[in-house]
């Protein structure tokens, strides 16, 4: 399709080149040659001026909308071209149900989607619909700068769970989209060759150290446990589930200090570095291969390893199990739970129409649509999640259960520094650099040094 | 002929001729120069465009933040540790390929691949290589050496090394081709001529080839030592400043400061502070190898 921007370019291109490149001089005087030569090079310069402004006005123009049609942005991070195929099927369906409505998709990847969404809120041109992590909902609402969606989730409440990571300042900035947790995966011949039974998995954490003792007996063809190292957005997620089966938390009730310095948190960190002394430690893409390789007995992940057993050629035995607890009649089973949520940005262009979006993705058929393609993930809709490929798996099943007690951060404007505060001083107990409890006094310090800041 | 008052010999047709690229120039370079120097002069919060004049207040926070003279630290010692080995190595590879070898020109394409291969790639493929349990660990444990209980990537005092080590190969391939072009343009009867006096290698090599090389050295130098002080890419994929900081540097502090904690005015200072020192470096290296005495002295 010819775009009129262009036609105009070229009609201006030509009609400057006639004006400025004609020749003009004789040849037959070879001294002449020279001011020929210096007059072609100027009138050519000139014409390359003209080119340059006709180029840059082309490309000023912008592409335009057909008449009376609107544009509904819609910003996404599922790039996996099962997933992809899924949003744009429901994209179609919405266009249909929509006429005159067109859905431009710009796809975002989780290493510098951030900085996108934020260069986009800066330059004061963000989408109509946004995809957000659960932890980057509370300081984009804490900046004034997402639409208040409590309407919206006041009339779908039940029918969807996942609420507490959308909610900031008692309004809700966000509708949950789908659920990750982190379950235990375990490598049921590993654990058999240690003279385990997979069908009682470990549910303290004693029985958890146990059996990677047992299991480390086998290295190193096989590790017995995976423990994260050092990696910016994940290491918190896989101390917190510890924290908080033990009783620990992060901020007060009021918000207004940290106690993560509790003696709660100190064992959980305690342990947290016992276990890691034991493991193999490495970044999380390394521990999900070595796993899906059989040489990792077990590792705590999420749904997306699902996946990657699924597609592995020869994928080991595996199970999965609801993370322990400190121990027999102690504590609770809590993991980390996570998730992707949909946001209107409050200078979007088609609010009512990416409210429209939001809810068609969102539905049972999308929802269900959607996990199974990626292979992964747990709904946020309640009626996808009954669905049978969900309830009756035995895998999928137990990051349903686990989900249930599942906790997200705190939503708060400064969680991004509340959670590097948290992942360096669980480097600096595993680096041996303070013991837990200095690395926790010390977190609890500055966490609450930075709340108190303006 | 028309001539330009301010600029002798030069023709309209030749600014002309550079203006695209000046355009470009000051919308992408200078203006954003002139506007972060005013952002590292305010408290700008990118998501809401608000933003209040705090002076120098940034500038002299940097100084006693611990983070950022960590990064500053270890930036340092990137470069140090990288741009000589880098230069030398870059050198040595270019004298290798420059003789008349057999496949000299298979050997001279094999050490430019890295630097033509995206360096999230070659970073991505160095994290697998570190890690522990992947290939290096188990030639090293093929090999009888002891086994380590981290991924090299993931122990303090081994972090930053693997990093420079990455560096240093990836690099050296594009350094070894400027040292070829410039070795080409060396007159071979000077070898010739020094041979004749009875030069060894080792004082060919010092007494004609080194000063007649002096030009492209420089730039060799200058270049690698501003694109080392700028590294950022390999420090977000390999390692993310970790562990511990140890592989935190400049760059990769300012862009936490700006895009994660949103605090680009703090960022800002950051990256005017790096540009300073980079400045001060590049010009005392230049003097160093006598780039500002005139020709004719």
């Amino acid at each position: 399709m010819f775009d009129p921007s262009w036609q105009r370019g070229s009609f201006i291109v030509s009609l400057s080149f006639n004006l400025t490149v004609s020749p003009t001089a004789q040849y037959n005087e070879p001294h002449k040659v020279a001011e020929i030569v210096r007059e072609l090079s100027m009138r050519f310069s000139k014409f390359l001026f003209f080119v340059s402004c006709c180029f840059l006005l082309a490309g000023c123009s912008g592409q335009k909308s057909k008449p009376g049609e609107k544009t509904v942005e819609f910003w996404q991070f599922w790039t996996n071209p099962n997933a992809k195929a899924v949003i744009e099927n429901a994209v179609a369906e919405y266009e249909k149900t929509h006429r005159g409505v067109k859905v431009k998709i710009t796809d975002l990847t989780w290493n510098d989607g951030h900085q996108k969404i934020v260069s986009a809120f800066a330059a004061g041109r963000p989408p109509d619909l946004l995809e957000l992590g659960s932890d980057w909902i509370a300081e984009f609402a804490a900046e004034g700068v997402l639409m208040d969606l409590s309407a919206e989730a006041v009339k779908t409440q039940d029918r969807f769970v996942g609420w507490s990571a959308a909610i900031y300042n008692d309004k809700c900035y966000a509708l949950p989209w789908y659920l990750g947790t982190r379950v235990l995966f375990i490598n049921r011949k590993a654990a058999e060759t240690a003279g385990l039974n997979p069908e009682q998995p470990p549910i303290t954490w004693g029985q958890l150290l146990n059996w990677t003792s047992a299991m480390n007996n086998f290295r190193p063809s096989v590790y017995g446990f995976g423990a994260n190292a050092p990696e910016k957005h994940r290491l918190y997620k896989k101390f917190l589930p510890f924290l908080w089966s033990n009783g620990g938390r992060i901020l007060s009730e009021d918000g207004n200090f940290s106690d993560i310095d509790s003696d709660l948190a100190i064992t959980a960190l305690e342990y947290y570095v016992k276990l890691v002394k034991e493991s193999f430690v490495e970044k999380q893409s390394v521990l999900d291969d070595m796993f899906v390789q059989g040489r990792l007995g077990m590792v705590f992940s999420g749904d997306w390893l699902l996946k990657k057993l699924r597609a592995a050629h020869a994928p080991p035995d595996y199970s999965v199990a609801l993370v322990p607890y400190p121990a027999p009649g102690r504590g609770a089973q809590i993991s980390f739970a996570g998730g992707e949520y949909l946001a209107i940005p409050k200078k979007a262009k088609e609010p009512v129409l990416a409210l429209q979006l939001a809810r068609s993705l969102r539905n049972e058929k999308n929802s269900t649509n959607l996990c199974i393609a990626t292979g992964g993930a747990t709904p946020a809709n309640v009626a996808a999640a009954a669905n049978p490929y969900f309830s009756e798996d035995p895998n999928r099943s137990v990051f349903i259960r686990q989900l249930q007690s599942s906790r997200t951060p705190p939503p708060h404007r400064k969680w991004v520094y509340i959670e590097q505060i948290i992942e360096e001083a669980i480097e600096k107990a595993m680096y041996e650099k303070l013991t837990p409890e200095e690395a926790l006094y010390e977190a609890a310090r500055k966490i609450t040094a930075r709340l108190r800041e303006d | 002929m028309r001539k330009l008052g301010w600029a002798q010999g030069h023709s309209t047709g030749t600014f002309g001729l550079l203006l695209p690229w000046l355009f470009t120039f000051a919308l992408f370079w200078l203006y954003p120069l002139a506007h972060s120097a005013f952002l590292s002069l305010t408290d700008y919060n990118p998501l809401t465009g608000a933003f209040r004049l705090v002076g120098l207040r940034h500038y002299a926070r940097l100084f006693s933040d611990p983070d950022f003279l960590l990064a500053l630290k270890n930036t340092c010692i990137f470069v140090i540790g990288t741009v000589p080995v880098t230069t030398a190595f870059a050198l040595f590879l270019a004298l290798g390929v420059n003789r008349k070898l057999p496949l000299r020109g298979l050997f001279r394409a094999g050490y430019f691949v890295p630097t033509l291969t995206a360096t999230v790639v070659v970073a991505l493929l160095f994290v697998h290589l570190y890690a522990q349990g992947g290939y290096l660990h188990t030639l090293a444990s093929m090999l009888g050496l002891a086994e380590a209980d981290r991924g090299l990537l993931l122990s303090e005092k081994t972090a930053l090394l693997s990093v420079m080590v990455m560096d240093i190969w990836v690099s050296a391939g594009y350094y070894m081709l400027l040292f070829l072009a410039a070795l080409q343009q060396v007159p071979q009867d000077l070898y010739a001529q020094a041979e004749l006096c009875g030069a060894s290698a080792w004082q060919k090599l010092r007494f004609v080839t080194l000063p007649l090389i002096k030009q492209i050295t420089l730039y060799v130098v200058l270049i690698n030592t501003i694109k080392s002080f700028q590294i950022f890419t390999e420090i977000f994929v390999m390692t993310q400043g970790g562990p511990v900081g140890a592989t935190s540097t400049v760059v990769y502090f300012v862009y936490r400061e700006g895009f994660e904690k949103f605090r680009m005015g703090y960022a800002s200072a950051g990256a005017y502070v790096l540009f300073f020192v980079i400045l001060l470096i590049s010009i005392v290296q230049a003097r160093f190898f006598g780039f500002f005495r005139r020709a004719d002295s």
